[in-house]
């Protein structure tokens, strides 16, 4: 059932929307060759930027990716905070090295990934409104969130992204209690986190919601097994 | 009825946990009490030869130090300052900044007025997804120095200055450019020296662009120039071509070219006595052949007094790791490296069969820290490690494994004994790690309460931030340790599953304890007092808990008020509900960050369905005592979560007693707690029925105001 939403997902889909299924490809060496680009897209980690002592210093993916062509690329930028207070230089620097990739041909959309503490808020919903002002505007720009962040925090209603991936995997000793919870039809109160969600595939992954695209963390590099294994498991949980 | 809307609520990451660095935030800090992957800090005693408890997990360039150590070579300071470097080097989670070379670039070309600001400079080439760095620091140290030696030879207004200036940014702008950007020849009436640096320049910008064969070329004819000052370096950039060619020519994606680097290979060994030229030889050697450049590092690794012992060693371990740790090692060293690490069966025999050839030092602690307590051999590796001497640098390792088996096989007495004697021993000369270890033996062999209180309290190794690799900052602010005193893992598990609360009781009055640790286990047994109904001792209790929660007075007064036990515990659990930081266990670790009478915001707050998983043991305690804790952690256990016991005693309080003041705010307080405390299937059931008994029967007060939803 899943292998078929995804294949009339994938047959229907423009160029510029996501497959329902994307592999997160992280900071260490990558081969994807396998992946079906009609079915499956790839978020590499692209970029981390480190806001540090009131400067950004970004370092890029440095381990070897190989994609197939024509797969749909998002490139993740994750943001790594000293959690000391941020300022408008870090701003501009932040969205200069983002914005730098946005432009790449590859590139079919950006993703931000940072676990702003409350404090930050400000600061990040500020570059995030900087990348979609300046980055190409049929490119989709998208966020992870905390699952908290999709329960009753509004906070991130007037973002101008297009999804907020709602990470269900490393949530701490509630987090089996909200699988459950999702189980069992709830949903989370946050719009922008009900397109999508994101799993490990070394955690018990909620229940395929309807519609949702998954975006899907291995621990290790990622084989053709291991895939085949996670659309698998997607699929049981699918079913009636 | 009013429309309701479900939330789901989330505790974040309450205990202390390590971090994970793939997994998403927020961070908190953590106490560390052992390490696994490095020795403790500061690293430079290590490398002095303090080696704790040695751990197989360790990286190898640790373990290749431990080796040289029990070997009896140990390290002059140059060398231990080298090793410490590495360290550093390897463990800084923070990537160099990239830009700061760039600074010194655009520094020195600001010495002249009126130049255009260059586009800005970013030093790593991307090629497709991946990218690498492209122009080194050197690069731009060099530019920055000729610059400066130009400018003073000709002056910062010359315009052959501001034309040399304008071709290096050419040049720079191929560090990241897609598109080649190649100066032009200068013209025939510019000084020589300058006309000179435009061909080393172009050069130069061919080998960014990743024109290789060009620049090489170019370097090669630069190299033949005899008037020009770059002829010395040269030939050297000239194989840089190559080896760029053979590493990144073909895509970062790409398997090395060992064609072309075997071509550098035989251009270098022809320049003995560049040094550069011969860090470059090293850096191919790795990359064409690393088993053999690993066997070839190893008789410099372990001669004393090495002059390239950073390089060496950086250049060994990063060979081993991609060699097969299964294969036949051709050396001692790198043999005793893998065998150590490994966990299999076979890596004991291994061991074994080693030190009973020769008897080395090396291959008895790997030996000793792999033996089962039921080997035949234990025995006699027991007796061996008994007979080196406490200045050894194996000697704690070896002790430590001897108490093991000594407890594997029952002989706990021999191990109490041999434990006291190394506790005794002072902070200098046993690292925390070591010394939290020998705590944890020691305290599964207590004797009494007393005993068990005293070795469940460690200093941790550091308390910080773990941003990955087991590293704080504070750890890297070394030497001022932490001075918390706290209980890991296993101290925890035995207070919160194995005592019964009478014994508990006696063990949040002693003076033991630490006192803060003492507040905080009286806290987690009063919860717990209360939760048993054990209304004798949390009513007893009252007068220690007070000045722990000193805003509380009207409401401890309450507790204290009531002659009747369970109005007395009404008024405990609304003292709780005000009080979210109460909760029935002691953690590991670091205490809750938030004060114990605020909400926490990352949702830590009461407690979250507990599920013991006890590995631990408490040998005194009778059965009698065992049972009863048994029967209460049962107990505690299936109250679940905090907010559901909460709710549930309001609701059965509020059920006989809807004339109590308090029952409204309680009843709030309890729909309250259920969304901002753990949940689990059966909350939302008791969420509704305080929800529905607070409309139903206090409709107009303040309380069920502030109460429209249940969660």
């Amino acid at each position: 059932m899943f292998i078929l939403m995804l294949m009339t997902a994938g047959a229907a889909c423009a160029a510029a929307e996501a497959p329902r299924l994307m592999l997160w490809a992280w900071e260490r060496p990558e081969d994807l060759r396998f992946v079906n680009p009609r079915t499956t897209g790839v978020a590499y980690l692209a970029k981390t930027l480190y806001l540090k002592e009131g400067r950004v210093i970004a370092r890029p993916r440095l381990q070897p990716l190989r994609i197939p062509p024509n797969t749909y690329v998002t490139a993740v930028f994750r943001i790594e905070s000293d959690a000391s207070a941020h300022n408008t230089v870090q701003s501009a620097a932040a969205a200069a090295a983002i914005l730098a990739l946005a432009e790449k041909k590859e590139v079919a959309a950006l993703q931000l990934d940072f676990d702003a503490a409350v404090s930050e808020r400000p600061f990040y919903a500020a570059l995030i409104s900087e990348v979609r002002r300046k980055s190409p505007p049929q490119k989709p720009l998208s966020v992870t969130a905390l699952a908290s962040w999709c329960l009753g925090d509004r906070w991130m209603s007037d973002l101008p992204v297009a999804e907020a991936v709602p990470m269900l995997f490393r949530m701490g000793p509630d987090g089996p209690q909200i699988l459950r919870n999702l189980a069992r039809g709830a949903d989370f109160s946050e719009t922008l986190c009900r397109g999508s969600m994101g799993i490990s595939t070394d955690e018990p992954a909620a229940p395929m919601l309807p519609g949702r695209r998954v975006y899907a963390f291995h621990p290790k590099p990622w084989t053709a097994d291991a895939v085949r294994r996670l659309i698998t498991a997607l699929e049981s949980r699918n079913s009636p | 009825m009013k429309k309701v809307i479900l939330f789901l609520l989330l505790a974040m990451i309450p205990f202390a946990a390590p971090v994970n660095l793939d997994a998403c935030g927020p961070f908190f800090p953590v106490a560390i009490f052992a390490y696994s992957m490095h020795p403790d800090f500061p690293l430079a005693s290590f490398a002095a030869g303090n080696l704790g408890i040695l751990q197989p997990t360790y990286a190898r360039s640790y373990l290749y130090v431990a080796y040289r150590h029990m070997a009896g070579t140990g390290f002059d300071e140059v060398e231990q300052s080298d090793l410490t470097r590495l360290w550093e080097e390897r463990l800084n989670l923070m990537p160099v900044d990239s830009t700061e070379p760039v600074q010194e670039w655009l520094d020195a070309r600001s010495a002249v007025p009126g130049i255009p600001e260059p586009e800005s400079i970013d030093s790593y080439k991307l090629m497709d997804y991946v990218s690498f760095p492209n122009c080194t620091i050197d690069a731009f140290a060099s530019a920055a120095a000729t610059l400066k030696d130009r400018i003073q030879k000709f002056g910062a207004a010359n315009p052959d200055v501001r034309e040399w200036i304008l071709a290096q940014d050419q040049v720079f702008a191929n560090c990241a450019g897609e598109e080649p950007s190649i100066p032009e020849a200068a013209a025939a009436t510019v000084p020589a020296v300058l006309r000179a640096d435009r061909q080393y320049q172009i050069a130069a910008a061919y080998f960014y662009s990743g024109n290789y064969p060009e620049a090489r070329k170019r370097f090669q004819e630069i190299s033949a120039d005899a008037a020009s000052p770059w002829k010395g370096i040269a030939p050297y950039l000239a194989v840089r071509t190559l080896v760029r060619e053979g590493t990144v020519g073909a895509g970062i994606e790409e398997p090395p070219n060992t064609e072309v680097l075997r071509q550098a290979e035989q251009l270098l060994q022809k320049m003995p006595d560049d040094p550069a030229a011969q860090r470059l030889l090293a850096y191919v050697r790795v990359r064409i052949d690393p088993a053999a450049r690993a066997h070839e590092l190893v008789p410099a690794l372990l001669k004393s007094e090495s002059e390239t012992l950073y390089q060496d060693l950086w250049d060994y371990t990063v060979s081993l790791d991609k060699l097969s740790a299964n294969a036949p090692q051709p050396d001692e060293l790198t043999e005793w490296l893998f065998t150590f690490q490994s966990d299999s069966p076979e890596s004991f025999d291994a061991s074994l069969s080693k030190w009973k050839k020769g008897a080395a030092l090396p291959w008895l602690v790997s030996a000793i820290s792999k033996a089962p307590a039921s080997s035949p051999a234990a025995a006699d590796l027991i007796a061996a490690a008994e007979k080196i001497p406490g200045e050894s640098p194996a000697y704690f390792t070896l002790a430590y494994h001897t108490v093991r088996l000594f407890m594997g096989s029952g002989n706990n007495d021999a191990a109490r004994r041999k434990l006291d004697a190394l506790l005794s021993h002072s902070k200098a000369d046993l690292p925390a790690t070591a010394r939290n270890r020998f705590l944890a033996q020691r305290m599964a062999l207590a004797l009494n309460l007393d005993e068990l209180l005293q070795y469940a309290q460690r200093t941790p190794a550091t308390v910080g931030i773990d941003w990955g690799l087991e590293m704080t900052e504070e750890a890297q602010n070394y030497p001022v340790p932490p001075a918390a005193i706290l209980v890991d893992n296993d101290g925890a598990a035995v207070l919160n599953t194995l005592l019964p609360l009478d014994i508990l009781e006696k063990a949040a009055r002693s003076n033991v304890l630490d006192a803060a640790l003492r507040k905080r286990l009286m806290k987690a047994v009063w919860v717990r007092a209360v939760m048993l109904n054990r209304m004798d001792v949390a009513v007893r209790m009252v007068a220690d808990m007070q000045p722990l929660l000193p805003d509380a007075a009207p409401l401890w007064k309450a507790v204290l008020s009531e002659s009747d036990p369970q109005a007395a515990r009404f008024a405990a659990v609304f003292l709780m509900l005000n009080n979210p930081g109460l909760e029935p266990i002691m953690r590991s670790g670091l205490e809750r960050e938030t004060p114990a009478g605020e909400m926490d915001i990352y949702r830590d707050n009461w407690w979250c369905a507990i599920e013991w998983t006890p590995d631990v043991q408490a040998p005194f305690l009778d059965a009698a005592a065992r049972d009863t804790a048994t029967a209460e952690s049962a107990s505690i256990k299936d109250a679940g979560p905090g907010p559901n016991f909460l709710a549930a005693q309001v609701i059965q309080w509020a059920g006989a007693h809807l004339d109590d003041p308090r029952v409204p705010e309680a009843l709030h307080l309890s729909v309250r707690a259920t969304r901002y405390g753990c949940t689990d299937n059966a909350t939302t059931r008791y969420s509704k029925e305080a929800f529905q008994l607070l409309h139903k029967n206090f409709p107009r007060s303040e309380w069920a105001k502030k109460t429209p939803y249940y969660y």
